[in-house]
């Protein structure tokens, strides 16, 4: 059994896109089985008597009308869908009271049509929808930011492709932070306008740069994100090179400073040939690279820190207070981060002491180990935005409790005795991130292990910066001014 | 305080409705403008981003202006006096001095050969782009919506394809080889294609608007004049008001700015401006560029298969 229903309102006048987006939200409503606005012509009457939901009332309509015909298992199911119309309806004839925008693009072609001189799309879809939508940007000569990831390789290249032929740029796909003239999309911070230019793969390595460049009272002139996969040899660095060459030849671009894992060594070479046909300045901070050969005009560097230093010409902070052993007499440091980079920064930090260290992580940097093969005897530094961790929830930048149950293991862990964390502020992130986490370490044991952390972030940031540090001073967390400095702290106080 | 705005460029036949003295009311408000009937004869205003067209008359508000916002609303009275056009309750629009927009008038000879090359580099532009919930599909293929949605497209098939065979008749230079039995399933299909669309400007009527615009365009004055008598033998309730007035300039050989470029695109085979032409049809309504685009096409198409 099936119930029809028609209504049909006099002299209401809609365009089809606002009709079929109504119907579209009618027909997703439980128990409604085909419906269908129009307008009352004779040619739409025959097509609802075809598609079985025309009754008496809607045969009766005119061109001036509108039909809302609705067919449904029940008649409560009916009744709901009319009710959907009603409000959909009402909505779209509202006044706004307030001086925003109240409408909002559903697809790039109408967003583009509402924005024409827009230069760029920011693409966060599913990732299987990731390269069409990203396409459908280049055919309009926009140039694509894919903060999805889950994109096939295949399909990064063709895009990277295509669009180099169009002189267009693909930020991405897993792109997740970039700044375009002072604007920040994806995760990213409120940093000042300024003469450094960033190309990276990484989003939180990006952060942490072009923080500690605006803690030091410098700015940042664009900071263009790749993908993580960009380096590759099979995408060959197409986004980087076209990256160099941006910055190369903006004039308020002075230094440029590259962040990503260690590339391809062929895409390594072309990229450092780039390099060196530049008459600016450079900084490379392949992440776990060796032994880097680097061009007159640039300066290898080994983590974040030394990354914005080398920009800024000078240290990014001062270092801070000593920290004492553990008082639980813990060896080890477990490190619980939200961002990757920083992950891997506070490998390549343990990893340069000098001292016989054995490092773990799940995502490892040359010279760490995985964390299966690496035995109970080793510091642990664990990325939980990885994707097993991840997996059906949030990323702990989105959601923090995501780290709650981590380190609620590692305080009761006898041989942790440094747990090392990183808070990353910013567009996109959590609010309170320092909140969450001082309110699951309240009433942790006094002679537990030591909490160092360092935030990401800048005083314009919506967050707060110094609210956000002084929250974690209040729950009694140690706060060093960058990640690599926390993780230099946290594995001199293991190993004295 | 009423508001005074400016209208900065009127199409023809809005500028033939905006006389001294008419009258009427706002009947409807979109988000990106309103239509007011006068005396009988339709205006839509609205910003830059409308465009030119025959009907269309242009403010210099930025985007995103809502108009309901500016106290403009259904069944509201309207009247022309002294050069401007006061709506109660709302802003007063000023007309006086706004340049009267025509499009640029057609080639006088084009080449069949070098059009058909163009239309296919047009179908291979436009069917990646194209929507699927229009009629585009009858003029570039494609599956078109699944369910109600895309009955409409099912349905312009039909139609247009009649349409096709007559025109292509219609178009014989020979009048011995003509089939005059075709006429009458002609104007049918155009009827039944009236109308059909769910919104206040259907798609099928796109559709007979590219068409009748292209067959003006290319000088089949013949073929257009029989198809523009078969739109004006439709009853009146087989589509909107709105839309029979759009017929009406269509019948005229006019269309909006973005159509007009494409059709001079085609016309002059010039490859160069076809995206950027697509693009400014992509612009237009959610599938009313594309539709008319199709007609357009159908039109055009005809016409060089009939001087092959």
């Amino acid at each position: 059994m099936s119930v029809i229903v028609n209504r049909v309102r006099r002299g209401a006048y809609f365009d089809s896109v606002a009709l079929m987006r109504i119907a579209a939200r009618v027909k997703a409503i439980p128990g409604v089985i085909e419906a269908g606005l129009m307008i009352g012509t004779p040619s739409n009457r025959e097509l609802l008597a075809d598609a079985g939901v025309l009754g008496p009332e809607g045969a009766a309509a005119g061109p001036g009308d509108l039909i809302i015909a609705v067919k449904a298992q029940t008649a409560a199911a009916a009744d709901a869908a009319l009710a959907e119309v009603a409000l959909a309806i009402a909505a779209s004839q509202r006044v706004t009271t307030d001086t925003g925008i109240a409408w909002q693009p559903r697809t790039l072609r109408t967003a583009h049509a509402a924005l024409p001189g827009a230069t760029l799309a920011l693409i966060s879809v599913p990732g299987d929808f990731a390269a069409a939508e990203a396409h459908k940007a280049l055919a309009r000569g926009l140039n694509a930011m894919i903060f999805s990831d889950n994109v096939a390789l295949a399909d990064e290249i063709a895009l990277k492709r295509e669009a180099r032929a169009q002189g267009l740029l693909v930020m991405g796909p897993d792109c997740g932070t970039a700044i375009i003239a002072g604007v920040p999309l994806g995760f990213a911070n409120s940093v000042p306008r300024g003469d450094i230019g960033i190309v990276g793969a990484s989003g939180t390595g990006i952060q942490e740069v072009s923080c500690l460049i605006a803690r030091a009272g410098r700015g940042i002139s664009h900071a263009l994100g790749t993908g993580g996969r960009d380096l590759k040899a099979e995408v060959g660095g197409i986004t980087t090179l076209m990256a160099i060459d941006l910055l190369d030849a903006d004039a308020a671009t002075r230094y440029i400073v590259i962040v990503s894992k260690p590339p391809a060594d062929d895409v390594a070479r072309v990229v450092l040939d780039r390099v060196s046909r530049s008459s600016k300045r450079f900084t490379v901070c392949f992440l776990g690279a060796r032994g880097l050969a680097v061009p007159a005009n640039a300066c290898a560097v080994a983590t974040l820190e030394a990354a914005a230093a080398d920009a800024l010409g000078q240290p990014v902070a001062a270092a801070p207070p000593a920290l004492g052993p553990p008082r639980n007499g813990g060896r080890f440091v477990r490190g619980l981060f939200a961002g990757g980079t920083l992950c891997a920064e506070a490998q390549i930090v343990a990893l340069g002491l000098g001292r016989e260290v054995v490092v773990a992580s799940n995502v490892p940097v040359p010279g760490a180990r995985a964390l299966d093969a690496a035995g109970a005897a080793a510091h642990r530094l664990i990325d939980l935005g990885d994707d097993v961790y991840t997996r059906g929830r949030a990323h702990p930048m989105i959601e923090p409790a995501v780290r709650d149950a981590p380190v609620a293991e590692a305080l009761a862990e006898p041989d942790v005795g440094v747990v090392l964390i990183d808070i990353v502020l910013g567009t996109g992130g959590h609010m309170d991130p320092a909140g969450h986490l001082a309110a699951k370490l309240g009433g942790r044991p006094a002679n537990g292990p030591h909490i160092v952390a360092a935030v990401t972030g800048t005083a314009g940031d919506a967050q707060d910066l110094a609210g956000q540090i002084a929250t974690l001073e209040r729950a009694g967390v140690i706060v060093a001014p960058s990640n690599a400095a926390a993780a230099r702290l946290a594995f001199a106080s293991v190993a004295r | 305080m009423t508001a005074i705005l400016t209208l900065t460029t009127i199409g023809l036949h809005a500028r033939r409705a905006l006389v001294e003295g008419a009258r009427g009311a706002v009947v409807c408000v979109f988000e990106q403008s309103f239509h007011v009937v006068l005396d009988g004869h339709v205006v839509c205003v609205g910003g830059p981003a409308l465009g030119n067209g025959p009907l269309n008359a242009i403010t210099a508000e930025p985007p995103h202006t809502r108009w309901r916002d500016q106290g403009i609303v259904e069944d509201r009275a309207c009247r022309c006096m002294g050069g401007v056009l006061a709506i109660d309750g709302g802003p007063t629009f000023s007309y006086a001095a706004a340049h009267v927009w025509s499009p640029l008038p057609w080639p006088a000879t084009w080449s069949p050969d070098k059009l058909r090359w163009t239309l296919e580099a047009l179908a291979a532009l436009a069917a990646p782009n194209m929507p699927r919930d229009g009629l585009a599909g009858v003029a570039f293929g494609g599956d078109g919506a699944p369910g109600l949605a895309g009955a409409a497209g099912r349905a312009a098939l039909l139609h247009t394809a009649t349409l096709s065979d007559w025109l292509a008749s219609e178009l014989e230079p020979s009048p011995a080889k003509r089939d005059a039995g075709l006429a009458c399933v002609a104007r049918e299909a155009v009827h039944e294609l009236m109308g059909l669309g769910p919104g206040l400007t259907p798609a099928g009527d796109d559709v007979l608007a590219g068409l009748l615009v292209s067959l003006r365009a290319a000088g089949a004055t013949g073929a257009a004049d029989a198809l523009a008598v078969m739109v004006r033998s439709a009853p009146a309730d087989r589509t909107t008001a709105l839309s029979s007035a759009f017929l009406e300039a269509a019948i005229d050989g006019i269309p909006g700015e973005a159509i007009a470029a494409m059709i001079h695109a085609l016309l002059g085979n010039d490859h160069a401006s076809l995206p950027a032409c697509v693009e400014a049809i992509d612009a237009i309504g959610h599938t009313s560029g594309w539709d008319m685009l199709a007609g357009v096409v159908l039109g055009l198409a005809a016409i060089t298969a009939s001087r092959a």
